[in-house]
């Protein structure tokens, strides 16, 4: 817990300096445990002003000791976030500070605001959403904000997002081939099987090239009201096939009970949403070639999960567990390599 | 593969008695934390004296590589079995790994065949495991 108190000082202190307010107070300084990526802190500060006390709940998030996500680049997600404020369709919370050296809490952060609302989880989406309707409302938002994020153009991204300057349309799985080779142990059969299939079968993707968000998926959205108030979680974002994204909306792990993508829309229902939103056909190879992409990424942090374990870069328990958790993941691969497309 | 059990349980043991147990209040709950970091640190000492899983799963990847080579594949010598098992069982996912990068390059039939054996092994290792959260 003292780990808590440091960092709640440095947060003081950093807020206290970007607001030039010396009685600025933080409360209710909590870690969101869920998640394994950025290390996210939940607090309200009240601070004078003019002669008037201000009130805000804000959100920090800083690099993680031992994130599945490297590289976490604060500036490179700050500047992301501060171009896709300014485009049409894209709901994101407000960056608001950057503390890109680490001063205040010996790691970068960076401030957002707090967005309220739910984010549902896609194995709860049966019982989170109302009916079938409300269910193809949501998934339909979710669509046309997916199309909005690929129709924002290349030239206004920041240079350093990965695949800016790599024109390969499979430079994604090679980086995730390369994070695999680095992690793993021993060669798994299964992963060794999937980037072979991966690799003979290239020609299936869509030929496009966009800013992809890396992690689309019910569970990375906020809702109030029943509308998408924010997407989060950019640390995966990166210009590449479009297609990747509609996949990874559509990942077996989060189709939960009803079984279909995101708990929300049926396969061929999200291809004619995506269709009628973003103007152009996905092909089925494509969306198979990069489905099969996604179940070979996250068995791959998987891998990742449990070399940072081993390795001593983090102590918490449920990586550890992840190292006996591949195997529910590898039947995704081997049953989207067989999927019709 | 003894080595990454090792060090899963090693690392184990430091996290319940070093990070879990201090924040947990109860005494009888913080001594039964401590007692099974210390099993575990313990536990992982004897790894190389049960070899048997590794040996079980050797077989298995021989099978595969067997049915592999029966489609064409020309693969390497058996590994020397003077190595111990879980080097052996390093020899062996090497070969595995160059086989089913060439799998890809074959005809569909071929390819349908040994993912049905794929398949199957992942059974078979979904069936050793107790529990999971993302079954």
């Amino acid at each position: 817990m003292g780990d808590g108190d440091d960092v709640g000082r440095g947060l003081r202190a950093f807020l206290a300096r970007e607001l030039q307010a010396e009685d600025l107070t933080i409360t209710g300084l909590r870690r969101h445990i869920e998640g394994f990526s950025w290390e996210t802190w939940d607090l309200t500060a009240d601070w004078s002003s003019n002669g008037h006390r201000q009130r805000r709940r804000l959100i920090a998030r800083r690099v993680p000791q031992a994130g599945l996500a490297p590289p976490y680049d604060v500036p490179g997600g700050w500047e992301l976030a501060r171009v896709l404020r300014s485009a049409p369709g894209i709901p994101l919370p407000e960056p608001l500070w950057i503390d890109a050296a680490g001063d205040a809490t010996g790691r970068p952060l960076f401030f957002m605001e707090h967005v309220d609302g739910d984010v549902p989880a896609p194995w709860n989406s049966h019982k989170y959403f109302r009916d079938a309707a409300h269910r193809a409302t949501v998934g339909r938002d979710l669509v046309r904000i997916l199309a909005a994020i690929h129709a924002v153009p290349l030239s206004s991204l920041p240079a350093e997002l990965r695949g800016f300057d790599d024109p390969s349309p499979i430079a994604e799985v090679a980086h995730f081939e390369r994070v695999y080779e680095q992690s793993r142990d021993a060669p798994e059969p299964v992963l060794e099987r999937a980037f072979g299939w991966l690799a003979a079968n290239a020609a299936a993707v869509s030929g496009r090239r966009t800013l992809v968000h890396g992690d689309f998926r019910i569970g990375n959205a906020i809702l109030r009201n029943d509308d998408v108030v924010a997407m989060l979680d950019w640390e995966l974002a990166h210009v590449g096939d479009p297609v990747e994204d509609l996949a990874n909306f559509a990942h077996r792990l989060y189709r939960g009970k009803l079984g279909i993508p995101s708990g929300l829309l049926s396969v061929d229902e999200l291809l004619a949403a995506y269709a009628e939103e973003a103007g152009w056909e996905v092909s089925p190879q494509a969306l198979k070639f990069w489905l099969v992409f996604n179940d070979v990424r996250s068995a791959v942090m998987f891998h990742v999960a449990a070399r940072l374990f081993a390795d001593g870069a983090t102590r918490d328990l449920r990586y550890a567990a992840f190292s006996r958790q591949q195997p529910y993941l590898l039947r995704h691969v081997m049953a989207d390599l067989h999927v019709d497309g | 593969m003894a080595e990454s059990a090792r060090q899963l349980l090693d690392g184990i043991a430091r996290a319940l008695a070093e990070d879990v147990s201090p924040h947990v209040d109860d005494p009888f709950a913080q001594m039964q934390c401590k007692a099974a970091a210390e099993l575990l640190a313990n536990l992982a000492e004897e790894l190389d004296w049960a070899p048997a899983p590794v040996r079980r799963r050797n077989d298995e990847l021989r099978g595969m590589l067997e049915a592999l080579r029966d489609a064409g594949w020309e693969g390497r010598q058996e590994p020397d079995q003077s190595l111990a098992p879980y080097e052996v069982q390093a020899a062996l996912l090497e070969e595995l790994a160059e086989a089913l990068r060439w799998l890809s390059t074959q005809p569909v039939a071929v390819q349908e065949t040994i993912d049905a054996q794929l398949r199957a092994d992942l059974d078979r290792q979904v069936a050793s495991l107790r529990r999971g959260m993302f079954r």
